[in-house]
């Protein structure tokens, strides 16, 4: 009998042992490429940029030949010409930002309150807004190019200009804003096309009969129910030309003053396309200078985030809760 | 008061029917500027730069194209004006479909082990995928560069392939949708003896492929309009290694001249094709799939 009871839980045990073996293999098997794939090519170069930033390089081997040293970031906060012309090419990012972020915000929006009236055809024109964004860079930024040729461009000759738009650092940082505003706004027309229609209609009517005005509607109605969408689409905005490059690639190559024109991440690049090792190093530091640089600006704008959700009268009602 | 309120509406959507037909013109203007053009003698740029359509009806012509396709073979005379354009075609639907297809294989897999498969710290290493996504990936470009001559495709197609696979956004968005599936579902065909693949082909693939349908949409365009790593990885290699979209780029360089516009716009438009049928055919589902990440998250 004991010896019945004994084979009854050697085999459940085998049993369990068995089925935490098999959920083991199926975990593995489900998992097992992409965390193969994840720590290959993400956490490895990342890994790697980080000791990349703290080695030195050869001009012959893909390997540095001095690991623990800080000299790449010394040379980078020291006054040395690749320190000015990245630095500098931070700032002139940062300025591009301050400009185009507030254009790429503003106008979708915009004419996401318009299609959100509902005329007549308003899915061909969110459709049609949309398109220009989906083209390769290389596209668009090409015929941009021959649109505004300074001799047989079609806007130099219906308006009877002779601008050279591509050969001033004014004039095609105009060009490249507006290539952004026309490439760039369709997904955040988009996200606030889906935001406002989503916007809770008994609202409106509530404050319809409270008598409320236009703007003080949208105001106070419409404003904060689209919140959500106004942060993500800031975020996101921000990181993105922080990041700018393919835009000024394409455009401004010609120009004349290229220094003026590089961005932040054009520095990068163009240490890469070189593709002589020595200058890897310094890479590795930029790209960590700049990330840094990124995230520290994403937090503040989480910690506004987070401090606008907390309304004035709720913080209030708080301290006289407190105060009781 | 309710008609006056009624007719108020009335006008903000003429209002706003006028803007918007307004802008759309606008931002529709330039492309079809770039299509009529590439079907125009460059001599028409060069005595009619005003007209946005060929100016008659002899000006219309094909020698865009023509050229543009005579240049594919190579000529060691003529080296820089070597476009294959036929290989960077091929290539770029290598990298886009290709590679798009074998990360969405990795990534539904990966979801479905998050959603169905209740392992230890499951809910933990996922978060931890979420929080990776804000380190920026400027960060990681150089060394990545290494990574891919390491592995030995740095100046091939492969290099250009690989880095997508370890994304986290795709295994994020799939792993949404594959949430909204009742569980009770899997736990009848787990009760029916089903293997786990034949409950994630069966089951949860056939219900999930939108979400992995629009996620693929994302992924092709994605990679299809790649400039910035493809000139890292192959702006060094033969041209035949080339995609599209960097082709693109030495194309308006070598092309400034006005003889050339012709040629060039020619070029933008044939890499605008792919993507604008895919457009044309997902239109509303590519729409949604871009709403959608504004309102779930």
């Amino acid at each position: 009998m004991e010896k019945l009871v004994n084979l009854k839980e050697f085999a459940r045990k085998k049993e369990k042992r068995k089925s935490t073996f098999l959920k083991f293999l199926n975990v593995g098997s489900f998992l097992g490429p992409y965390t193969i794939s994840f720590l290959m090519f993400f956490v490895f170069p990342l890994v790697l940029g980080i000791i990349m930033s703290f080695s030195k390089f050869k001009s012959t081997s893909i390997m540095p030949s001095q690991i623990g040293t800080i000299d790449n970031y010394a040379v980078l906060f020291k006054d040395s010409a690749i320190a000015r012309d990245f630095w500098k090419s931070v700032w002139t990012t940062f300025k591009f930002c301050l400009c185009v972020v507030p254009l790429s915000i503003l106008i979708p929006l915009g004419l996401a309150l318009l299609v959100n009236t509902k005329p007549p055809l308003y899915k061909f024109f969110r459709a049609a807004i949309y398109l220009p964004g989906i083209f390769p860079l290389t596209s668009t930024g090409l015929i941009l190019m021959r649109l505004f040729d300074s001799h047989y461009g079609f806007v130099n000759s219906i308006f009877n200009l002779t601008t050279d738009w591509f050969g001033d650092v004014a004039s095609c940082w105009f060009i490249i804003g507006l290539f952004c505003v026309w490439c760039g706004i369709g997904g955040n027309f988009i996200i606030f096309c889906a935001g406002l229609e989503n916007v809770d209609k008994s609202l409106y009517e509530a404050s319809d009969v409270d008598g409320c005005g236009k703007f003080r509607k949208f105001l106070h109605v419409t404003l904060p129910a689209i919140k959500p969408q106004l942060f993500l689409n800031l975020f996101t905005t921000f990181i993105g030309y922080m990041n700018v490059y393919g835009q000024i690639y394409m455009l401004a190559s010609n120009n004349p003053d290229l220094g003026e024109m590089k961005s932040a991440v054009y520095r990068i690049q163009d240490l890469l396309v070189g593709s002589n090792p020595m200058s890897f190093g310094y890479a590795a530091a930029m790209g960590i200078c700049l990330g840094v640089l990124i995230i520290f600006v994403s937090i503040i704008q989480l910690i506004l985030n987070k401090e606008r959700k907390v309304s004035k009268h709720a913080k209030k009602f708080e301290a006289w809760k407190e105060s009781k | 008061m309710q008609r006056s309120l009624k007719r108020g509406k009335k006008v903000s959507k003429v209002v706003a029917f006028v803007i918007l037909l307004l802008v759309s013109v606008i931002f529709l203007l330039p492309l079809l500027w770039g299509l009529f053009g590439s079907f125009r003698s460059h001599d028409d740029f060069y005595l009619h730069p005003e007209s946005f359509f060929p100016s008659n009806i002899s000006a219309f012509t094909f020698d865009g194209y023509a050229e543009l396709f005579s240049k594919t073979e190579y000529v060691s005379s003529e080296a820089n004006e070597y476009y294959p354009i036929w290989n960077w075609l091929f290539n770029s639907v290598i990298v886009a479909f290709g590679g798009t297809v074998i990360y969405l294989i990795i990534a539904s897999l990966a979801a479905y082990a998050f959603v169905f498969l209740d392992f230890k710290y499951a809910n933990k290493i996922f978060y931890f995928l979420i929080c990776t996504m804000t380190i920026p990936g400027i960060i990681s470009t150089t060394p990545q560069l290494i990574n891919m001559n390491l592995l030995g495709v740095y100046k091939t197609l492969l290099g250009l392939i690989i880095p997508s696979f370890g994304g986290v956004y795709g295994v994020f968005l799939i792993k949404q949708f594959f949430t909204g599936i009742p569980k009770d579902l899997i736990e009848n065909a787990r009760i029916d003896g089903a293997s786990n693949l034949k409950i994630f082909l069966k089951v949860v693939l056939p219900l999930g492929k939108s979400a992995i349908f629009v996620e693929g949409l994302f992924g092709f365009m994605g990679a299809w309009n790649d400039v910035q790593w493809a000139q890292l990885i192959i702006g060094n290699a033969p041209r035949t290694t080339w995609t599209l979209a960097y082709g693109l780029k030495v194309i308006s360089d070598q092309c400034e001249s006005y003889e050339a516009i012709t040629l060039s716009l020619a070029s933008a438009i044939i890499a605008m094709i792919p993507i604008f049928i895919v457009y044309l055919v997902a239109q509303s589902k590519i729409i949604e799939g871009v709403a959608n990440t504004g309102i779930k998250r």
